[in-house]
């Protein structure tokens, strides 16, 4: 059941970020890119990481990908088309590294051990991260809100109108 | 002390006039540059009164500068009687030679006059380096010394192509001679392992005397070269250029001297390989014929008497070629003083025309003008020719009869040189000073600062050869006057200064139709056999295409192009990597992945 | 072979088509995308791990990660407004000011 669930995210997770990259049209793009965070969504629920996949919903699929559709609607139409498209010459060239850093990878991966277990993980995994975060990683977490606003102030600072 | 002073005087006279020549002036320069003179002088002729009095060489070892392994080059000075006494001739003609160059250049103060007796002193320096050092490095460090200053001065009026030119050729001839110099200074180190002169001597004996034949040869070159001899000798004549003053002091009295002395100084190293002597009287004997001849047909007012030089250098040569060294330094002393006498008076001719002439047969009738220089140069002229009982009678009298000894051949050669000198000596002093008058200006004598020089030097002319017992007695070698020769020698100067006299002044024959006549000889010896246009055309201008021809080809298709290759691949590897920097984020991006993926790939092939 | 080793080896895939994708893309828009791939396959490893030892530090970190993302996206698209306000960039090739 396991590996069915899972040939089934993968296919519709490669297929759709195969999209993602091969797309002509940047618009359809970003929807074959959301159909990747759902994918990915789904994985996450398989899992067994459920606040990570609502997250994911909600930050991915709401916030990010309407603020790509809302910057491509602000550029001029013609333009972008007109820069559609891929390298030719480049995605001849990168297939054989990536084939090969694939294996190498793949390889370093496989033949890795993973034997440490840390056994915190209970049935309630919302609870368990929402712990973890606001006990162990409390620091890091403020520092993140710190960094989401800099990146607010500096997105606003950058798509200002110069007067 | 005294003995650095001698030659520290002029250096220090150099460093002053060079460094502050422009604040202090050009008179003031000329003083200084005298004083170097003159107190070079006292020093030395004290040093000269110690030496011979004592009988004992002072020998002054200043430092060493280049410790070898088993050897040592040390810098020194040797004073003995051979090199003390002409130290005194040297710096004493040189003096003098100074004072009257403050006239001589008195015109040109202002245009920056100084310089001109900046290099004098420096050439008084090296000069008396050649004289005193005590090893053969220290020569050449002189002999080169005097070469840059000759170059300097023979150059002097840079401003005319002729000066220019005659300064380069004197440069690249005496280049010749210096290498074959500093070639025998390298073989004698290799014959004798050590440049100090006295361990030479020491050890001439024990040497292969071929070896030691091919060393004095090596030198001899050098000597050569820097006396304009056979056939290095077409620099000598064209260095009449320079300035009078400059003419005497170095192409004259003393640097062109310099080869006679050098030669006497390495005399154990001659006398012991016989068959150099040769070869040292072959060139000496073929030399003082050739330039006399060709000083009989020259009009320059300076060229006869620098052919005069050589004629005589050829003697001296003839002399110590014959192994009569003391007769050789002895007419050199002699020769210093008449010829610079001779230089001088000519050169007071010349500056009474503000130096625009050249030519003898532009001027004439001159001893109702100019009686003081009239008597200077005749005086000059009858040393030269060697009439009893002037300087010059004495030390050529000895030269030829030493001659005769040696050889009936040389010495008949030697009496020709005397009948041509006398003749070509008293045509120049008859053109110049009696005939018509064919000069336009009005000319005055000199000033004083130019005569008293002539003066002391003509007393000099006319004393010195009562010396000759003298001088001989310091050396030991005492020579009995012949006096079969020596009246042939009288008779013979005569006979040359009746023959002048009677075509430039009685007019027997009429000169220009006899050049006309004899043209064809009259032309092979006024281009000095064809050697100076020899030289010109198939040496220099041989140089010049060889050059032209290596250039176009060498340097323009090999140099050039590995230059220019080395240019193309540099800029054709840049062009290649450049390509890889495209700006582009994507090319980055793919570029430092395959980093990544080969860093990757080195990971597990070395089995992480 | 475990469930999560074969998500790890899916993430990997998909980590080099983001990359694949900054490589070969010329618009910035869909190259920005592209890197949202690639930080995308970065949590799908991080979630595996996690499933794997049975621990919530990866998800943590993916929770950061996604921080990351948002701020990323913020700031490069905002980056991509204006440079093409001001100079009417749009392709990455015709952004070669790296080459001085």
């Amino acid at each position: 059941m396991e590996w069915i669930v899972f040939s089934f995210l993968a296919v519709w997770l490669i297929i759709s970020a195969m999209g993602t990259i091969f797309f002509k049209n940047p618009v359809h793009s970003i929807l074959s890119f959301l159909s990747v965070i759902l994918a990915t969504a789904g994985i996450f629920l398989h899992l067994k990481a459920e606040l990570l996949a609502g997250l994911q919903l909600i930050i991915y699929a709401v916030a990010i990908v309407v603020f790509y559709v809302l910057v491509i609607t602000t550029v001029p139409w013609e333009r972008v088309k007109k820069f559609e498209g891929i390298y030719k010459r480049e995605l001849i060239l990168s297939l054989p590294m990536l084939f090969l850093s694939f294996l190498s990878i793949s390889y370093l991966v496989l033949k890795g051990q993973f034997e440490h277990e840390l056994n915190v993980a209970t049935l309630n995994n919302v609870k368990d991260v929402g712990k973890s975060l606001f006990t162990q990683y409390l620091l890091p977490f403020e520092i993140a809100s710190i960094i989401l606003l800099v990146a607010m102030i500096g997105a606003i600072i950058l798509g200002r109108k110069e007067d | 002390m005294e003995g650095l002073m001698v030659i520290l005087s002029p250096l220090i006279a150099f460093a002053i006039i060079a460094l502050f020549g422009r604040k202090i002036g050009d008179l003031a320069s000329a003083i200084i540059c005298t004083l170097g003179g003159a107190l070079s002088f006292l020093f030395s002729t004290f040093i000269s009164y110690h030496v011979i009095s004592s009988q004992n060489p002072i020998h002054l070892k200043l430092y060493n500068f280049l410790p070898l392994q088993n050897f040592t080059l040390s810098f020194g000075l040797y004073f003995d009687t051979l090199s003390s006494i002409t130290t005194s001739i040297v710096t004493s003609v040189a003096t003098l030679i100074f004072v009257y160059s403050i006239g001589y250049m008195h015109d040109l103060f202002g245009q920056w006059t100084y310089k001109f007796y900046a290099y004098l002193s420096l050439f008084l320096f090296a000069m008396l380096l050649i004289l005193l050092s005590d090893n053969l490095l220290g020569i050449f460090f002189g002999w080169e010394g005097v070469g840059l200053a000759s170059y300097l001065l023979i150059g002097y009026f840079h401003e005319t192509k002729k000066a220019a030119n005659a300064s380069l050729e004197a440069f690249t001839l005496n280049r010749v001679g210096d290498w074959l110099f500093i070639f025998g200074i390298i073989y004698c180190f290799y014959l004798f392992g050590t440049l100090d002169l006295l361990d030479i001597f020491k050890k001439v004996n024990e040497v292969d005397k071929n070896l030691l034949g091919v060393a004095a040869l090596l030198l001899f070159g050098g000597a050569v070269g820097k006396s304009g001899q056979l056939p290095l000798h077409t620099w000598l004549p064209n260095a009449m250029a320079g300035p009078t003053p400059v003419s005497a002091l170095l192409h004259a009295a003393t640097m062109v001297a310099a080869g006679v002395y050098l030669v006497a100084r390495v005399y154990p190293v001659f006398e012991n390989a016989p068959q150099s002597l040769k070869v040292v009287a072959l060139v000496g004997g073929v030399t003082a014929l050739f330039a006399a001849l060709s000083a009989t047909v020259q009009t320059d007012i300076k060229k006869i008497i620098a052919f005069s030089t050589m004629s005589q250098l050829g003697l001296m040569y003839l002399a110590l070629g014959v192994g009569d060294q003391v007769g050789a330094m002895f007419h050199l002393t002699t020769h210093a003083f008449f010829k610079a006498l001779l230089f001088l008076s000519a050169g007071s001719v010349i500056h009474a025309f503000g130096h625009h002439v050249h030519d003898i047969f532009e001027v004439g009738n001159l001893r109702k003008q100019m009686p003081i220089t009239y008597g200077m140069f005749m005086v000059g002229a009858l040393a030269l020719a060697g009439v009893f009982p002037l300087s010059g009678f004495w030390s050529k009298d000895r030269i030829i009869g030493s001659v005769y000894e040696a050889s009936f051949g040389l010495g008949v050669l030697a009496s020709v040189v005397s009948l041509l000198t006398a003749y070509y000596i008293f045509r120049e002093a008859f053109v110049m000073f009696h005939g018509e008058e064919r000069h336009k200006v009005e000319v005055h004598e000199s000033e004083g600062v130019m005569v008293v020089p002539m003066v002391v030097l003509a007393v000099m002319a006319v004393g010195a050869g009562f010396f000759e017992a003298w001088y001989s007695g310091l050396f030991g070698a005492h020579k009995e006057i012949h006096i079969d020769i020596a009246v042939i020698s009288v008779v013979v100067a005569v006979v040359g200064i009746v023959i002048a006299y009677m075509v430039y002044v009685r007019g027997v024959v009429e000169p220009h139709k006899m050049y006309e006549s004899l043209k064809v000889v009259h032309v092979t010896l006024k281009e000095q056999f064809f050697t100076e246009k020899l030289y010109h055309n198939l040496l220099a201008n041989g140089y010049m295409l060889y050059s032209s021809v290596l250039y176009a080809v060498f340097e323009k298709q090999f140099i050039d192009r590995v230059v220019e290759s080395t240019y193309r691949v540099s800029s054709g590897i840049g062009d290649l990597i450049k390509s890889l920097h495209t700006g582009k984020i994507n090319h980055y991006m793919w570029i430092s992945y395959l980093g990544i993926t080969i860093f990757l790939i080195l990971l597990i092939i070395t089995g992480g | 072979m475990s469930i999560s080793l074969a998500y790890i080896i899916l993430s990997i895939f998909l980590f080099l088509l983001g990359l694949l994708g900054v490589i070969i893309r010329k618009n910035l828009i869909t190259m920005l995308v592209s890197t949202e791939l690639m930080l995308n396959s970065a949590n799908i490893v991080l979630a595996s791990v996690d499933h794997m030892m049975k621990g919530v530090e990866g998800q943590v970190f993916a929770l950061f990660v996604l921080t990351v993302a948002a701020a990323e996206v913020a700031i490069g698209l905002g980056l991509v407004v204006a440079m093409f306000r001001l100079k009417g960039y749009e392709s990455s090739s015709e952004i070669t000011h790296l080459r001085g």
